[in-house]
């Protein structure tokens, strides 16, 4: 515990220790069993206990194939049984699924897999398909089966084989709409990063314009760290407890960027008109009202 | 090219070098990942029992943040401290398996069971005594601040490399580390000081 003093004794002593405590060793590894352990590891499902050693097998002889396969191989990405177009930005999800971001992959045989888009969410276990994300939104093409596609608030849609769909991309979002900036809750404006959301919970559970700060900047916080959810929750919050606060218009305006962000157009379409309603005079209302009726034409189109 | 099976879905996963470098990633290959492990390992499993604390496994615990560096490679490559990212790993991990453990106990996956300590048997008794009291110590501190004392008073990073590890500005590294210390500290002395 070096540094700059005064060093109470109390500190001193706590020094000593720690310095003592610092001298200790680890203890040596078997690292080529522990090398083998994590190996096996990386390839097992995420602490899914209850999965039966029949999942494991298929798993131990995937990785044999794997390895048998790390040698060299040209592109693209070809699982065994769904292939991706070369360019291809996709990811595999913690639950086993995919994460299509932009470019094209198929299924080459009916294939059980769930798939998320910046569009739509698939679930198939009997469907040969195909997913592409464009500028334009997402395209899914069916060439076997049947296929259930969920896209924001809309009622799921059934697609059969012979089939394609384009669910289009969101709409822009007004640069106007971007958060104005706003001084930094008072209370919490010390704290480091890893308390501040903690603290502005505090903050926020008092009353007046401290507490309605503190709450839209931790729905921004909420925001940016990609709990949406929460953000939503937040901000409905504050607009239910101070519904003509002084941050209303820009809790308002938030939220509704939140929602269409997230394909939730029918209350994002409430929010906009609630907006509309309570700021009349808001330099903003115009490009609400836009942006209002460009989801409203989406949602007639779903 | 390395290989990421999902066993959940059957689907076996393949990635290649040239997908990555037509993003513009640097690879990194199973021997470079291994190469940290066999470096790095026993000084991870010792950093993980201290921020894990008793009755979780420090073998098990290291071999997660490898599984982690493994699927998470790409990401890996492209920092700049690849041990400050691993020690980044290890303070989530060890987290995440504080706040289930009484839960992964009552489930029969992990059981309350005399584990085999990560320190060398080498110790003397002084410094076992010392380590047990620091970690009796750390119990007391919050999950930030013994993250911080932990990366840089025992494993000793840097303040660049735990605010890279954790992804907090460096002010608050200094600011979290005044406050652990403090309480550090405090707690001791409320344990009856040093050995």
């Amino acid at each position: 515990m070096s540094g700059p003093g005064p060093w109470s004794d109390e500190q001193r002593r706590a020094e000593a220790l720690v310095k003592t405590a610092r001298e200790v060793q680890p203890r040596s590894m078997d690292v080529a069993h522990g090398w083998d352990d994590v190996l096996e590891g990386a390839t097992r499902p995420r602490r899914q206990p209850w999965l039966i050693p029949a999942g494991a097998l298929a798993v131990a002889a995937g990785i044999a194939l794997g390895f048998f396969l790390m040698r060299a191989r040209p592109a693209p990405i070809a699982p065994p049984a769904i292939i991706a177009a070369a360019g291809t930005q996709w990811e595999p999800r913690v639950d086993g699924g995919l994460q299509l971001q932009l470019g094209r992959v198929e299924a080459l045989r009916p294939v059980n897999v769930s798939l998320d888009s910046p569009q739509v969410s698939i679930l198939t276990t009997t469907c040969r398909f195909a997913a592409e994300v464009v500028s334009e939104g997402t395209r899914i093409t069916i060439f076997e089966g049947e296929l259930v596609v969920r896209s924001g608030d809309a009622p799921p849609r059934v697609l059969h084989a012979g089939e394609s769909a384009l669910f289009a991309a969101l709409p822009p979002i007004p640069a106007a709409f971007e958060p104005a900036a706003v001084a930094p809750s008072e209370q919490c404006a010390q704290v480091g990063a890893g308390e501040r959301a903690s603290c502005l919970k505090s903050a926020s559970s008092g009353e007046g314009l401290e507490a309605e700060n503190a709450l839209f900047e931790l729905g921004r916080l909420q925001a940016s760290s990609g709990e949406r959810a929460d953000a939503i929750d937040t901000w409905r919050t504050s607009l239910t407890r101070f519904p003509e606060g002084v941050f209303s218009p820009e809790a308002r305006l938030a939220l509704l960027v939140a929602l269409t962000q997230q394909g939730r157009f029918g209350e994002a379409i409430g929010v906009a008109k609630a907006f509309e309603a309570a700021a009349a005079d808001d330099p903003r209302r115009e490009e609400v009202e836009a942006l209002r009726k460009q989801l409203e034409w989406r949602t007639r189109q779903r | 090219m390395k290989l990421l099976a999902t066993a959940g879905t059957g689907i076996l996963v393949a990635l290649t070098s040239r997908a990555q470098q037509a993003v513009g990633m640097t690879d990194m290959s199973l021997d470079d990942v291994r190469r940290l492990y066999v470096a790095h390992a026993p000084a991870l499993r010792l950093t993980l029992q201290r921020l894990a604390g008793a009755g979780l496994d420090p073998d098990d615990l290291v071999q997660e943040v490898f599984v982690v560096a493994l699927r998470k490679h790409t990401e890996l490559a492209r920092v700049s401290s690849p041990v400050a990212w691993l020690f980044g790993v290890a303070t989530k991990v060890a987290a995440t398996r504080r706040r289930t453990a009484s839960w992964r106990r009552w489930l029969g996956i992990e059981e309350a069971q005399e584990l085999s300590s990560a320190e060398s048997p080498a110790r003397t008794l002084e410094q076992k005594q010392a380590s047990e009291l620091v970690q009796r110590a750390l119990g007391s501190l919050s999950s930030a601040k013994r993250d911080v004392f932990v990366l840089f008073e025992l494993q000793q990073l840097s303040g660049e490399e735990i605010a890279q590890a954790l992804e907090i500005p460096l002010k608050t590294v200094w600011s979290r580390l005044f406050y652990a210390r403090r309480d550090f500290a405090t707690a001791v002395e409320k344990l009856g000081g040093a050995p």
